[in-house]
């Protein structure tokens, strides 16, 4: 490691500076990136014991094992099995778009909700009316802010005798 | 020889392709789960459970994958499963223990894996992830990239690990820690 790098390290005890340090580093320095660092003392200790390199070989039990497991030869994968490559976007994709259909649904139907008239909202409902002392008709007109409200009188009840 | 022809030749059902593929990785991968797990016997069980779920899976095996890589991947897993399982044990043990009339002798409970004599103090300050990076680095000879596809993270994270290792592994060193 560049002794420069070591000393930055050292100065900023941060763990998420010291991270980005070390990738920027390694990734652009060609002393330290890709070639092997030259063997160190220590080295030694981290080495496997002597009785892996000394253990007689696993497979007779691994077979054992297969064997248990009723299948020693494994099948030859088969083209048809082979997942698209596109599938998974195409799933995320389709899956992002419902979520998003569902969304838009719940708001429009909240919009809708509260309009005046909506489900929850105010209703005026005029069951009858008179205008002096005569039935009248009753023409309703409602905004977002206001209800308007005509009567008329009805022109046959007027005519009669 | 190379890996491709003896997976073609396990996929046939040659055991002597098996064979050769257990012995061409054995020690590498046994190497790998012993400085993760620090004795023999778990070792030894999660390089046989590794070898046993690779041959399983092979058909699922994406040849344009290195299958070094992905064997290790797999024992990686094996090992971190047997170290939770571990750690569980101990636990449930430990409140076995605590929930016992005082009268009742303890039950012998085996150190944990860690604590073994056959472990090599150095490993034992490292976490598990700086461990594997470490180990396939010196003794592998792993590059950034293989190791970041055996953790299942990031290249430049498998560099962070190493480093990190090396780092810690120095600074016991020249404390004069390790009794190696």
């Amino acid at each position: 490691m560049c002794s420069l790098i070591r000393l930055l390290y050292r100065l900023i005890p941060w763990r998420p500076f010291r991270d980005l340090l070390i990738r920027r580093h390694y990734s652009g320095c060609p002393k330290c990136g890709p070639a092997p660092a030259a063997p160190e003392p220590w080295e030694e200790a981290i080495r496997p014991p002597d009785w892996i390199l000394r253990s007689g070989s696993l497979w007779p039990e691994i077979r054992k094992g297969l064997e248990e497991r009723g299948r020693t030869v494994p099948a030859p994968r088969t083209s048809g099995r082979r997942r698209r490559p596109g599938l998974n976007w195409a799933v995320a994709a389709a899956g992002t778009m419902g979520c998003l259909l569902l969304v838009l649904l719940i708001r429009e139907n909240r919009r809708i909700a509260r309009l005046p008239g909506g489900p929850d909202g105010a209703r005026v409902v005029v069951i009858s009316a008179e205008v002096q002392g005569r039935n009248a008709d009753s023409f309703l007109f409602q905004t977002k802010t206001a209800s308007f409200i005509w009567f008329a009188p009805t022109s046959s009840e007027g005519d009669r005798p | 020889m190379d890996d491709a022809l003896l997976i073609a030749g396990c996929r046939e059902g040659k055991d002597d392709a098996f064979e050769a593929l257990v012995n061409k990785y054995q020690v590498s991968i046994l190497s790998m789960a012993w400085s993760l797990l620090g004795n023999k016997e778990d070792a030894q069980d999660a390089a046989q459970g590794a070898f046993l779920a690779a041959f399983s899976k092979l058909d699922s095996f994406d040849a344009s994958r290195s299958f070094k890589t992905w064997l290790f991947a797999i024992a990686w897993k094996d090992c971190l499963d047997m170290k939770r399982k571990e750690k569980s044990r101990r636990k449930y043990l430990t409140q076995a223990i605590a929930t016992m009339p005082g009268d009742t002798p303890p039950p012998r409970m085996n150190d944990p894996i860690e604590e073994c004599d056959t472990f090599r103090p150095v490993l034992k300050k490292l976490e598990a992830k700086e461990r594997t990076a470490l180990s396939l680095r010196i003794n592998e000879g792993f590059t950034a990239a293989e190791i970041a596809d055996v953790l299942g993270c990031a290249e430049s994270s498998a560099r962070v690990y190493v480093f990190n290792a090396i780092r810690k592994i120095r600074k016991i060193w020249k404390e004069g820690n390790a009794h190696v």
